[in-house]
């Protein structure tokens, strides 16, 4: 029983990472992309977590899930503010010539 | 009837070389240079699937991340020396009979190289055999760390001289021709950067020392401890908590040679407790091996982020 | 079936290093091929490693991990060439216009 929940919950997270990978292929700019990649790819890495820590079940590994989960939520946060602050600058430098 | 884990080989391996293949073989420094961090990224994998956990750390840390610095270090170069002045040199590319001939010998070699690898035997050679025999009683549980740090432990010691000759190599090429600084303070800091090091230190800090201290039991170490470590001050280098001075402090001279002098030290009075150099003493040898595995992380962080911080030294920067 | 086919990617890897570090002027692109060679080398020692049926041996592991930090110290050492190559052809390129070679950088 754990195991079908498991599964399908790692079914949809990977589904999720399928749509960001297709918006980050797929959308002409940089705030599109950007706007792919966080959304999907979020929600889809906090659903493996989800589903991961189903299947292992045992506490520390449920621990190490979610601080993997925070760490990556974190990291890819500022990474995106990072890009979209250089897309910002870049942008209006470019309307200022 | 095919296996998920050959699945998962077979995609890692086509992802290995296709990503290898179009960073060697693109256009722009700044492409080819991402491209090959996650190429890093990916071996990092492999050598989890190949049972070398010590290896994926390492790579994850060095290969993927220092390397990538380093090498978006030398984008940045050029493309300020770009921007400054003259128009980009054009490439002599090579005709199309040179290349036609080098594809050509390569396919020719890639197959005489695989033809090779499959018809060869493993089997355990005589110092595999008594690393292994002798591994398995052994006081250091990592059979990596045990050949690292006893049975070749003068590969080890000489790996450090190979660091610090490369370390000083740059000293010389940065204090004979002033190459100018690379990382110039910001004028404005992005105000996500000052929490993200509240964060990122004491989780940083903890996981290296983590290394460190689980590398005699299980995967991990110094290199693996150093290279993390290195990596926390690429980001205080970066955000100007760290700034290049014109020569390095006695504390910093001290840092780097540390593992290295260490190590020679133990070397060479070994040769008094025992006949041989190298050998550690029956009474205090995991202390022994502790202290010098301190002082190799120590000298590893340091001379990586001397490697890519491209300045004779370091102070601390005022924090706005 | 595994191993074949690791070994077919570390072969396939060497030669297209070596392609690379023939046919490419850049000399970045021709730092990154050579540390693709050195991966691929890693990577067959890393397969015999692994392969060992007496379990896996620890010293190709040793020798790669010490590979690893050798060739980032190397990879460094390289790219501070470069960047003094850079810095060399500036100057030329300052003072060449004006009286021939000065006395070029020391």
């Amino acid at each position: 029983m754990t195991d079908i929940l498991s599964i399908t919950i790692l079914l949809m997270g990977a589904f999720f990472f399928l749509a960001g990978t297709a918006g980050l292929l797929r959308f002409p700019d940089t705030p599109g992309r950007l706007h792919a990649l966080t959304k999907a790819d979020n929600l889809g890495l906090g659903l493996i977590c989800l589903g991961l820590a189903i299947h292992d079940g045992s506490l520390q590994g449920i621990l190490l899930l979610v601080f993997i989960w925070l760490l990556a939520m974190f990291s890819a946060t500022l990474s995106a503010f990072l890009i979209a602050r250089w897309h910002e600058t870049r942008r209006s430098e470019a309307e200022h010539d | 009837m095919i296996e998920p884990g050959f699945l998962l080989d077979l995609l890692l391996c086509l992802g290995l070389l296709g990503i290898a293949g179009s960073a060697v073989l693109s256009r722009g420094q700044f492409r080819a240079t991402v491209l090959f961090m996650v190429f890093g990224l990916l071996m990092a994998l492999t050598w989890a699937r190949l049972q070398a956990p010590d290896l994926a750390l390492a790579e994850a840390a060095i290969g993927a991340g220092l390397t990538g610095a380093l090498l978006l270090n030398a984008c940045k170069a050029t493309y300020t020396r770009r921007q400054a002045g003259e128009a980009a040199s054009q490439d002599d590319a090579p005709g199309t009979v040179f290349r036609l001939v080098a594809a050509g010998l390569s396919i020719l070699l890639a197959a005489g190289l695989a033809w090779l690898m499959y018809s060869l035997t493993v089997a355990d050679g005589p110092a595999a055999a008594m690393a292994r025999s002798e591994g398995e009683s052994h006081f250091l549980g990592n059979p990596v760390t045990v050949v690292l740090l006893d049975f070749r432990a003068y590969d080890t010691l000489l790996e450090m001289a190979v660091l610090l000759l490369a370390l000083i190599g740059v000293h010389i090429l940065i204090r004979h021709y002033r190459l100018p600084d690379l990382h110039p303070p910001a004028p404005v800091s992005p105000p996500m950067l000052t929490p993200l090091l509240t964060v990122a230190t004491p989780l940083m800090l903890m996981a290296g020392l983590y290394l460190f201290w689980a590398g005699s039991q299980s995967p991990g170490g110094a290199f693996q401890s150093g290279a993390l470590l290195a990596a926390l001050g690429v980001l205080y280098r970066l955000t100007g908590r760290l700034v290049p001075t014109g020569t390095a402090s006695p504390g910093l001279r001290l840092i780097l040679v540390i593992g290295l002098a260490l190590f020679s030290l133990f070397a060479c009075a070994a040769l008094i407790w025992s006949s041989a150099p190298l050998q550690y003493p029956e009474t205090a040898a995991y202390s022994l091996v502790l202290l010098i595995e301190f002082a190799l992380t120590l000298s590893i962080a340091a001379t990586l982020l001397m490697l890519f911080s491209g300045s004779l030294g370091l102070a601390r920067g005022q924090t706005s | 079936m595994t191993v074949m086919l690791y070994a077919t990617t570390a072969a396939t890897l060497f030669a297209l290093g070596l392609y690379a570090v023939l046919v490419r002027t850049g000399l970045i692109h021709r730092l990154l091929a050579a540390n693709v060679m050195a991966t691929a080398v890693f990577l067959f020692l890393i397969l015999v490693s692994a392969e060992n049926p007496e379990g896996v041996d620890a010293i190709p592991q040793a020798m790669v991990l010490t590979g690893i930090v050798i060739a980032v110290s190397l990879t460094a050492f390289a790219l501070a060439l470069l960047r003094y190559l850079q810095a060399a052809d500036d100057e030329e390129d300052q003072t060449g216009s004006q009286d021939g070679r000065q006395n070029g950088p020391d």
